[in-house]
């Protein structure tokens, strides 16, 4: 199970395959000021997409075998940096202006 | 009292959506995000994001399109967890209290297929839970009042804690086949 910890701006890995003893396997840590949120799985390519209080997407990659988890640094903005930067944009619908996403899904 | 008598919340509603079931799969090409995202400065509307997200296509990691809605910013929140067979995607905005359906079968041209508000006195949707059988399991998380007047939900819970990204007062009740459109085959 992965959750995310504001808190310690990451996320946590459980394995509960114990439901009464839950043990942490892995964990992941963003920046100090990213409080992710939003968790959503992608099956097919094996990956996490994340949002939080922040106008960046993070892709993290996890291992199912293990329970790790490591940022996917392939998804990057222009600029390099990793994630999807949703800020200071001319977005297709003709609006210009920094996106907060939350809720975010893969395609099947 | 109580603060679980204020926060009540979470209604269950089954939705159908119209004419499109679960056995009518999407085939469209290519692998993307759908982000539901809002303005930073609540000043424009929310909208759907498109991004490639194929490591394999030449637009991996790039922004594909958008479809807006007509709903200002004023918190955009939850969509689906995963992307259901139908390709009929709902994501709300929880203080508007204001859920689209987003038909995304074609992820290059999405649409907003339609919109609803509260259900049975019932409003601010947070979450939604595809069925099997294709019905949407949705939450709501406050009676039909706005934050403002000092209602249930809303005196009880103090705006750090309403926004905190890692809140957990609901309290789940049953409702169902609630002030849907006969036309939308609520069951």
């Amino acid at each position: 199970m992965i959750q995310s910890v504001p808190a310690t701006h990451g996320l946590i890995v459980l394995d509960i395959t114990n439901g009464v003893k839950p043990v942490e396997v892995s964990r992941l840590k963003f920046r100090d000021t990213y409080k992710p949120h939003w968790t959503g799985w992608d099956a097919k390519t094996q990956r996490v997409v994340v949002t939080g209080k922040g106008t960046r997407l993070f892709m993290v990659k996890l291992d199912q075998a293990t329970g790790a988890l490591s940022m996917d640094n392939t998804f990057h903005d222009a600029e390099g940096k990793t994630g999807f930067n949703f800020e200071e944009r001319e977005w297709p619908h003709g609006w210009k202006g920094s996106g907060l996403p939350h809720g975010v899904v893969f395609s099947r | 009292m109580p603060r679980f008598l204020f926060a009540f919340a979470l209604v269950f509603c089954v939705v159908n959506v119209p004419v499109r079931s679960e056995d009518q799969k999407t085939t469209a090409p290519g692998h993307y995000l759908f982000a539901w995202t809002g303005d930073v400065a609540s000043k424009g509307n929310d909208f759907l994001a498109v991004i490639d997200a194929d490591p394999a296509a030449p637009s991996y990691r790039h922004l594909v399109t958008t479809v807006a809605t007509d709903q200002p910013t004023m918190y955009v929140h939850h969509t689906e967890y995963t992307m259901p067979a139908s390709g009929m995607l709902f994501a709300n905005d929880h203080d508007a209290g204001r859920t689209f359906i987003f038909d995304v079968r074609d992820p290059l041209h999405p649409k907003v297929e339609t919109s609803f508000t509260d259900m049975a006195g019932y409003m601010h949707p947070h979450s939604f839970l595809r069925l099997p059988n294709g019905h949407v399991l949705a939450t709501f998380q406050h009676a039909h009042h706005g934050r403002s007047e000092g209602s249930m939900g809303t005196s009880a819970l103090p705006a750090s804690k309403r926004t905190s990204p890692s809140h957990n007062w609901c309290t789940p009740f049953l409702v169902t086949g609630a002030g849907f459109p006969p036309s939308w085959g609520i069951t």
